[in-house]
């Protein structure tokens, strides 16, 4: 699986010539254009863009074979199309995977008592469209006693919670070891991070949306429209495979908050959450919690026997 | 040179005709306008316009899309005959066939086009200059082989016409080869798309060894329904020779394909039903509804239905050689099945979704008037090309014999087909 | 079909005379077969009988037929007795787990609204009788382990501003977490250890938890339900599906049998 950074499966001198070819495309494409478009100042016309930066969007390559230039110009588009669209200054940083470090998630279903903290605080966090509908996280009302899905209870909205004979499931993309998405895709938008996310070059992505039918937790979300995001509301605090704001067309999922959590901090909804179910942290440090609850606890995956290897664990308090 | 002015004297074949050919080509352009129109919409708007969500994700354009694959593939019931079996018959015809697998192949390629998100960056599926995932991705070897599979279809008729054109035989050993390829190539093509859907771990209702020849089998009795009704247009509106033996192999080949089909559809039926795991919740949700939603068991049993009437009259020898109730037979196995391949297996797929959702799925406005614009395109490309090829194989467009320029020569050329006595 | 003189024949099949002379030896033969079976068969009856008699010797003693007896199981307390009973050591403090992650807790004592409870319970003679206390200006309901203790036992008749363990430690209103894991030391090594309660800021790096109470008054620890967050919507532009019941009755109910009426109307 190609999933360094600069990897590549090419002649070392192709990737030199592809990336000549498309640079001296988009350089003829921003001279026409800026001919065409004469000598008054630039026009936001194109989908909220202006030509250059569309045509810089159009151009750009794959995020596993920028060059940093590339990256820099890429992540200045991003923060003057934010600002073009909501009117709100952001920052949006690349930020790398530590080395040395694999993410695991385990959920407390003793502790989880349903409130939906945690896909509010998300999506708060990562910038998901108002209007397009967009939840990384979807919590299910179960039946205690069974783990039959079919059952599940997606739109519960009791008095309180938790509801007496139930159990409260909360799921995300389980950022699989064996992600059935990444072999779906055509282009190779989505990929397998060293720190075992399962990242999407969200300007890569071409929205065929057979990741979506490949995902067997419905974790991964498509943008049917342009995300409508209040401008009070939006988080400026942004990274290129994270919370940036998001163009229509895409698909887009929970991404364990690559702008936090590659920075060591916690991941939204392990912060929202108010009961401390959710534990995150690095699967190679044996003194970590994740470890001692995944060696100690009664542990369990979803749809185990699909062999995707999910890095998302529920236990139990016994 | 002379290669242009056949292609030249082609184009100019199609642009010629009665009022009739005009009247049909513009209700063909009008309605493709009117899909365009509605697809400029979807674009501004995004697919939001569709009726498709996070739970059913794919809709009515990859239903068509499935179901035209199948026709496109069935184009290999005549290749085999004509160069396998020789019949003199069914070769007169076969370049007709290899066209019309050109246009359902444009066309399933549409339908995928007005599916994606973001089809400006399209380019990112070319390999080098974008970045394929070949071999991982099963959509990356779709496009591989709908576009080989275009190319084959266009490369054979365009040699052997272009022959004709020059009034000499093709050079069958040199294209032999390619046609043996195409043949495979077929196969595959379907079963490359039959396997998108089947290599899905998490959608049970797919994840069944029996797609794939579920697949064949009810693209070989879809494609020749279409192959057998266009024919009998051809000859009922131009006066090239289809004989009836072509359409008795087609309708026996149909009639076979039929009855595996059923046979396969109820293999599946009972596999799901005697035991009725969880992963029978979408076949019981097609079929009988599930907690009472049953948006589609109306389509499906319809699409039974009509298969049933389809392959009763196929079975009786009588009724398949009469002309009428073999052409209510094609026109209802044509419709059964892409009820129950295109709709009636794309959306049971997301119903339940993974997380045990129901959530149903109709397919707006917006999504039918773009389907309708590209099977009207799909027409319009089959009505060109045959025009052009009736037009070569009739022996009237010829290459100017002796001159580097090429001319129209009205009726002086050898036709490579002969005229029905 | 019956069986006759040991030959199976067909209701209306032929006679002997067509099978030739097969049938004559064949009945000589089938005759000392049967006594044979018979015998056979009774010896393996005779077998199982005296099997059944006899109980299986079993590992471990039988049920006793009156107390006093051996029990019928292991005992637990059996396991790996030491030959020589361990010699006596000087008293251990609790510490916590070697192997926990070092934490640092989030200190609350600012938030105690009363803190130093000693500028009042210095003027008021110390009462170690359990009583209902009247007139309190700090909340003085326990609703915390139904009856078993009371609020002397966790806070520190001489010095307010401390708890104290049962070992009559003094310990410090940010360590109270250490009274909790007296009772509850197996929450308490999961805290310790991460799989219980809520670390903050960070995933790596310093470790900061909550303590106990910040989750759990002590006072009343029980967690009370409350109104979830919103429903999630559905994609815009799409109408949500009519709620549709999924309550599946369980096994139990059903074989949900009418229960007769008991004589005293139960």
């Amino acid at each position: 699986m190609d999933d360094e950074r600069k990897a590549s499966d090419e002649p070392g001198n192709f990737s030199h010539y592809r990336r000549k070819f498309l640079k001296g495309l988009g350089t003829v494409g921003v001279a026409g254009g800026v001919a065409a478009a004469g000598a008054g100042p630039a026009r936001a016309a194109w989908g909220g863009s202006t030509f250059q930066d569309a045509l810089g969007d159009f151009f750009q390559d794959h995020y596993q074979r920028m060059t940093p230039e590339e990256m820099k110009d890429a992540l200045a588009r991003i923060e003057r199309n934010a600002k073009r669209r909501f009117g709100v200054d952001i920052t949006c940083v690349d930020t790398p995977p530590i080395p040395g470090v694999v993410f695991g998630y385990a959920l407390n279903i003793s502790k989880c008592k349903g409130y939906r903290d945690c896909v509010h605080g998300c999506i708060k966090e990562n910038n998901q469209g108002r209007d397009s509908q967009v939840q990384y996280i979807r919590v299910l009302q179960m039946d205690k006693g069974s783990m039959n899905l079919e059952k599940s209870e997606h739109y519960y909205a009791p008095e309180s919670v938790p509801v007496e004979g139930k159990f409260y499931l909360p799921v995300q993309c389980m950022q699989c070891d064996n992600p059935p998405c990444v072999k779906a895709c055509p282009v190779g938008a989505t990929w397998k991070d060293p720190d075992g996310i399962v990242v999407i070059d969200y300007n890569w992505c071409i929205g065929c949306r057979y990741c979506m039918a490949a995902c067997p937790y419905w974790a991964r979300h498509f943008n049917w429209t342009e995300p409508q995001i209040p401008a009070e509301e939006l988080n400026p605090v942004t990274n290129y495979l994270g919370n940036r704001p998001r163009p229509k067309g895409v698909v887009e999922k929970c991404h364990f908050c690559t702008q936090r959590t590659r920075k060591g901090r916690q991941p939204a909804c392990m912060e929202a959450c108010p009961t401390g179910a959710r534990v995150f942290g690095n699967l190679l440090d044996p003194d970590s919690e994740i470890r001692y609850i995944l060696e100690h606890k009664t542990v369990f995956r979803l749809k185990e026997e699909l062999g995707t290897e999910p890095k998302f664990w529920y236990y139990t308090d016994a | 040179m002379t290669f242009l002015h056949f292609l030249r004297d082609g184009v100019r074949e199609m642009l010629r005709g009665g009022r009739g050919y005009w009247i049909w080509l513009g209700i063909l352009a009008a309605l493709f306008a009117f899909g365009a129109l509605n697809y400029i919409g979807q674009l501004r708007a995004g697919l939001v316009v569709t009726g498709m969500s996070d739970q059913v994700s794919w809709g009515f354009y990859i239903a068509n899309f499935a179901f035209l694959v199948g026709i496109a593939a069935a184009a290999v019931l005549l290749v085999i005959p004509a160069y396998i079996f020789h019949r003199k018959d069914v070769k007169a015809v076969v370049l007709l066939g290899e066209g019309m697998a050109v246009a359902a192949v444009i066309m399933a390629m549409l339908f995928v086009l007005v599916d994606i998100g973001r089809p400006d960056r399209a380019w990112h599926v070319i390999p080098f200059i974008g970045r394929f995932n070949f071999p991982s991705s099963l959509l990356a070897w779709d496009i591989v082989v709908l576009n080989g599979y275009l190319a084959l279809n266009l490369l054979i008729p365009t040699y052997v016409h272009y022959c004709h054109y020059r009034g000499r035989e093709p050079n069958l050993t040199l294209y032999f080869p390619v046609v043996v390829v195409a043949m495979f190539w077929a196969i595959s093509i379907h079963t490359v798309t039959a396997f998108l859907f089947s290599s899905n771990a998490a959608r049970p209702f797919w994840n069944v060894a029996l797609l794939g020849p579920r697949f064949i089998a009810s693209a070989f009795a879809s494609g020749p329904a279409l192959i057998i009704l266009t024919l009998q247009v051809i000859r009922r509106v131009t006066d090239y020779p289809v004989s009836q033996s072509v359409i008795d192999t087609l309708a026996l080949i149909m009639t076979v394909a039929m009855q595996i089909s059923l046979f396969f559809v109820g293999a599946e039926l009972f596999t799901d039903f005697y035991s009725e795991t969880n992963h029978a919740a979408s076949m019981h949700y097609l079929f009988l509804g599930l907690e009472g939603f049953s948006g589609l068991r109306l389509w499906i049993w319809l699409a039974i239905a009509l298969n049933l009437v389809a392959v009763t009259i196929l079975s009786i020898h009588p009724l398949r050689r009469r002309m009428l109730t073999l052409n209510i037979a094609c026109v209802c196995g044509f419709l059964g099945i892409w009820l129950e391949k295109g709709m009636g297996l794309v959306i049971p797929g997301f119903i339940p979704t993974p997380l045990g959702e129901i959530f149903e799925y109709v397919p707006t406005a917006t999504e039918f008037y773009i389907a309708i614009g590209i099977w009207a395109f799909g027409f319009l490309v089959f009505t060109l090309l045959a025009k052009a090829s009736i037009a070569i194989e009739l022996g009237r467009v010829r290459a100017s014999p002796g001159q580097d320029r090429g001319r129209m020569t009205a009726g002086s050329g050898v036709p490579a087909v002969a005229h029905p006595e | 079909m019956h069986f006759e003189s040991g030959v199976l024949r067909r209701a209306n099949c032929e006679t002997d005379k067509d099978m030739g002379t097969f049938p004559r030896r064949l009945h000589i033969g089938t005759q000392v077969s049967k006594h044979l079976f018979a015998l056979v068969c009774a010896l393996v009856l005779a077998a199982g009988a005296m099997a059944a008699d006899t109980p299986a010797a079993p590992d471990t003693p039988a049920a006793p037929a009156e107390p006093g007896k051996a029990p019928a199981h292991r005992q637990l307390r059996l396991n790996a007795v030491p030959d020589t009973p361990p010699a006596p050591t000087d008293p251990a403090t609790f510490s916590g787990y070697t192997q926990a992650p070092p934490f640092k807790v989030v200190p609350q004592k600012d938030k105690l609204t009363f803190y130093p409870c000693s500028q009042c319970h210095k003027f008021m003679p110390p009462n170690p009788q359990p009583r209902k206390l009247e007139g309190a200006p700090h909340p003085a309901a326990l609703q915390h382990g139904n009856g078993r203790i009371w609020c002397l036992n966790c806070h520190l008749i001489d010095d307010r501003d401390f708890l104290h363990t049962v070992r009559d430690q003094k310990v410090d209103f940010d360590e109270s977490y250490l009274l909790c894991g007296q009772c509850h030391f197996n929450r308490q090594k999961d805290w310790y250890l991460g799989g219980h309660g809520k670390r903050v800021y960070n995933w790596q790096g310093e470790r900061m938890i909550y303590s106990c109470t910040h989750c759990h008054d002590p006072h009343d620890p029980v967690t009370k339900p409350r109104e979830p967050s919103k429903a999630p919507p559905v994609r815009a532009g799409l109408q949500p599906m009519e709620h549709s019941d999924r309550d599946v009755p369980r096994v139990w109910e059903r074989h949900a049998v009418k229960q007769p009426e008991k004589a005293d109307g139960r």
